[in-house]
């Protein structure tokens, strides 16, 4: 054991490896995860079809239900939908789309959150106020609202249903920084830095970000889960992504029409694959916010 | 309490027994989009439409037999004169004579805020309408009008003497004829003061939320009605209206899905019925050689312009898979533009299915490697539109076209659609008023006099149709205006302004113990229906 500790791969992997050891449901929810991101990542690679490619698509194979006989001999895994497209596929690449909306939204989100949180936290006065009364009106709105009434002016698309949920998630976060920016001001390190003629740039993002990002790093994970439930209820409603270009949301929503006739699989795979890949995420989400606070982690 | 609890029982069991014949009577409905108003003038889409019928009559039936005219002939090629049913009343008892048919007209006429109603337009060619005498008005015209009668099935009749109005009418076009204070506004109708028709049924309320309860007309001049009492509930959800069917909440359900009627198939307590629609669904192509909206070619042209690139885009299409995948066989592939099965349709040959041929035909154009295309579709209007658009989208895929697929909500799609930014889009139209209604509106050169061209949005300009269409808008013998509605219509799918696609099944589903002979035109009507 002493052996394989001197690896120094596996010793940079330690601390994470602590994190979840002891805690089998977060492991078994960071290994869904990792399955996720693989299908996502590798989609291209594994699916039997390309649904998004209208070439690889027909009608006539429309319907099919799992292990059925496709046109060309092959067999449907998990079925078709009613243009043909084969359910495991379009889950795959519905994968992709759920998690390339998330993880673009939230990352943008918080770029630009923390940014306007950490200028409101040095500026102060007129700056400070401005940002954060626009903080106050953007989560003053429902966030699913908010981005409907977005994508219902600028139109829909994978890129506008990002640019709408980064507008619900800035918010938060510039708040989030902004509060823990303004105790970390008070400080003595901050004062010295000034005394000592540092930039106000400098200090922002040298000496306050580093202190001040922990929070927003501990609900990165949980902002992810609820943008992809946001994309799902957006598309669910029609108004996310093109519907030749299906995400797990719009799968569930163009089944719905079929479940009353026993055609389930149309939905309820990708349904099933939204709550598992959400589940995974919120739960290791859950461990990452428990072990960052030391008062639960006390507690046990 | 004793007393009072056996009471209170006693009571229960009264009412439950008042209430179980009655109910039997009564028709409960649910429709699928909800009625705007129970104005008849103000809304042309087919609910606001069922929900009129039960209440308001017109001189003509949608069907073409009369209705509160018994007869109607040309006294002069600008004169028709119509002879009024007698012994006809309102639902408030007044009598329904000529001067009410002139209100009408003036009413149709006016037009609130600037806003036309339901045939503003269409009568416009009318200059002047008379009340000869108690059952007989002649309606004059600039020129002669044929389809006229076509148009008057869209005038319900209003009661002047409800309204307030005393002694002769006179008309005028604008719809002012001295009436403009009488005319009753959309809350009256609402409310149901206004709404008095000579309809088999009577308003007992409609609900904002296009929710109405209709009670039987008792002193109806035709055949009673068998419901004594109507329950009209809007349920735009699909599911949600199938699923209300099955729990028993509604007796019929207006346009199930393919998927709803495998469902139905299953129950024997429920039943559907179909009847072909008036429906055709087409796709519009802008030909203007300007350029097209989301139209690109590499050498900046318009393909759409080049009638071989419109032709291909036809033939690319297989309709028998759209309408036996994605139907159920509940529509009928389109041969040309009208239901092919509607009276005064001309015989015409089905449309071919060759990819190969296509794919000739678009390199012969100078297109043979594609172009790109966006295809633009409302998300939320027609029964599977978007499946449709989809299906459409890996044809033209297949013939070598860069399609993008845009869909948006109705009214989303109608506002860029009236500024012209779609040079390619999905669109449906009824023919109620006859096989030439879409040919005439979407393909001719507008020209406001002879009511052709109202909405030409694929920028078509061809001679021979033209010549077709103008001589047919003033031609009064019914033989001859056909052989020119062969004549366009066969120019038209030759030239391919638009590619017809399929034309729509009505369908509705109900109580296995309930008989129902629906009308093309889908309308729900508690007069269709009767219990077995």
């Amino acid at each position: 054991m002493s052996a394989s500790m001197s690896e120094p791969g596996l010793r940079r992997l330690e601390p994470f490896r602590a994190i979840f050891r002891g805690y089998p449901a977060a492991a078994a929810g960071l290994v869904g995860v990792v399955i996720c991101a693989l299908i996502a990542l590798l989609a291209p690679v594994l699916a039997p079809q390309n649904p998004f490619n209208q070439n690889e698509l027909d009608i006539m194979n429309g319907l099919l239900p799992p292990m059925g006989e496709m046109m060309d001999g092959s067999v449907s895994l998990l079925g078709t939908d009613a243009v043909g497209r084969d359910i495991l596929s379009a889950v795959m690449y519905g994968m992709r789309t759920s998690l390339l909306v998330a993880i673009l939204s939230v990352s943008i989100g918080m770029v630009v959150g923390v940014v306007l949180g950490l200028v409101a936290t040095m500026r102060g006065g007129w700056v400070d106020a401005i940002i954060m009364r626009a903080v106050d009106l953007t989560v003053s709105f429902p966030g699913v609202l908010l981005a409907l009434m977005l994508l219902a002016v600028f139109g829909s698309g994978v890129d506008k249903v990002i640019f709408a949920l980064a507008i619900g998630i800035w918010a938060q976060n510039a708040r989030l920084v902004r509060a823990v920016g303004l105790s970390e001001m008070k400080k003595d390190y901050i004062a010295a830095a000034r005394i000592g003629g540092i930039s106000d740039l400098r200090i922002m993002f040298h000496f306050l970000l580093p202190n001040a990002i922990s929070p927003v790093l501990v609900i990165l994970p949980m902002a992810i889960s609820g943008a992809i439930v946001a994309e799902a209820t957006l598309s669910f409603l029609g108004v996310g992504v093109p519907i030749t270009e299906p995400s797990l949301g719009l799968l569930i929503s163009n089944g719905n029409d079929y479940l009353l006739s026993g055609r389930w699989w149309i939905s309820v795979v990708p349904g099933l694959v939204l709550v598992l890949m959400v589940l995974s995420i919120n739960v290791v989400a859950d461990r990452l916010r428990d072990h960052a606070n030391p008062y639960l982690q006390a507690k046990g | 309490m004793g007393r009072s609890f056996v009471t209170a029982l006693l009571l229960a069991s009264c009412s439950a027994f008042v209430v179980s014949p009655a109910s039997a009577e009564t028709l409960r409905m649910a429709y699928g989009t909800a009625p705007v108003s129970a104005d008849p003038y103000p809304y042309s889409d087919t609910q606001t439409g069922s929900l009129a019928e039960h209440v308001f009559e017109m001189l003509v039936g949608l069907d073409d037999a009369p209705l509160l005219a018994t007869e109607w002939e040309w006294d002069s090629p600008t004169s028709m004169v119509f002879k009024l049913r007698e012994g006809v009343n309102f639902s408030n008892g007044a009598p329904f004579v000529a001067r009410d048919v002139v209100y009408s007209m003036c009413r149709m006429m006016y037009r609130v805020d600037g806003r036309a109603n339901v045939v503003t337009s269409a009568l416009g060619p009318v200059t002047n309408v008379v009340a000869v005498d108690d059952h007989t008005v002649r309606f004059e015209t600039t020129a002669p009008y044929p389809i006229i009668t076509q148009k008057l099935k869209f005038l319900k009749i209003l009661s002047a003497e409800a309204a307030g109005v005393e002694g002769d009418i006179t008309f005028d076009q604008d719809g002012d004829c001295g009436l403009v204070d009488a005319y009753p506004s959309q809350a009256d109708f609402d409310t149901g003061s206004a709404a008095i028709g000579t309809g088999p049924y009577i308003y007992e309320s409609f609900q904002s939320t296009g929710d109405a309860d209709l009670v039987r007309n008792e002193n109806y001049w035709g055949e009673l009605p068998e419901w004594d009492r109507v329950e009209i509930r809007s349920v735009p959800n699909n599911g949600a209206r199938i699923a209300g069917l099955l729990a028993g909440d509604y007796d019929i359900v207006e346009r199930p899905s393919a998927e709803d009627l495998q469902v139905i198939e299953r129950d024997e307590n429920f039943d559907f019925s179909t009847v072909p629609g008036l429906q055709t669904m087409f796709i519009v192509l802008d030909t203007s050689a300007d350029g097209a909206g989301g139209v690109t070619a590499a050498d900046g042209s318009n393909p759409l312009a080049d009638t071989r690139v419109r032709q291909a885009l036809s033939m690319a299409i297989d309709r028998n898979a759209i309408t036996e995948r994605l139907f159920a066989g509940n529509a009928t592939p389109a041969s040309q533009f009208a239901p092919s099965y509607m009276p005064g349709a001309p015989a015409m040959p089905d449309l071919v299915t060759d990819l190969d041929q296509a794919k000739a035909l678009l390199a012969e154009a100078g297109y043979a490697d594609g172009f790109a295309l966006e295809l633009n579709v409302p998300a939320d209007r027609y029964t599977n539109g978007p499946l449709v658009a989809q299906a459409i989208t890996q044809y033209w895929t297949r013939l070598g076209v860069d399609v993008t697929l845009r869909t948006e909500p109705w009214s989303v799609f109608q506002t860029r659609r009236t500024e012209g930014e779609m040079g390619a889009f999905m669109y449906g139209w009824g023919h109620p008023q006859g096989a030439a209604q879409l040919i005439s509106g979407a393909f001719a050169q507008r020209n406001d006099d002879l009511g052709l061209g109202a909405a030409n949005f694929s920028n078509y300009n061809s001679p021979a149709f033209e010549e077709a269409m103008q001589a047919w808008a003033v031609e009064v013998d019914p033989a001859r205006s056909q052989e020119l509605v062969a004549e366009a219509m066969k120019q038209a799918v030759a030239d391919m302004p638009g590619i017809p696609l399929y034309y729509n099944h009505e369908l509705w589903a109900h109580r296995a113990d309930i008989e129902l002979v629906g009308g093309a035109e889908g309308r729900t009507v508690a007069t269709m229906a009767r219990s077995k």
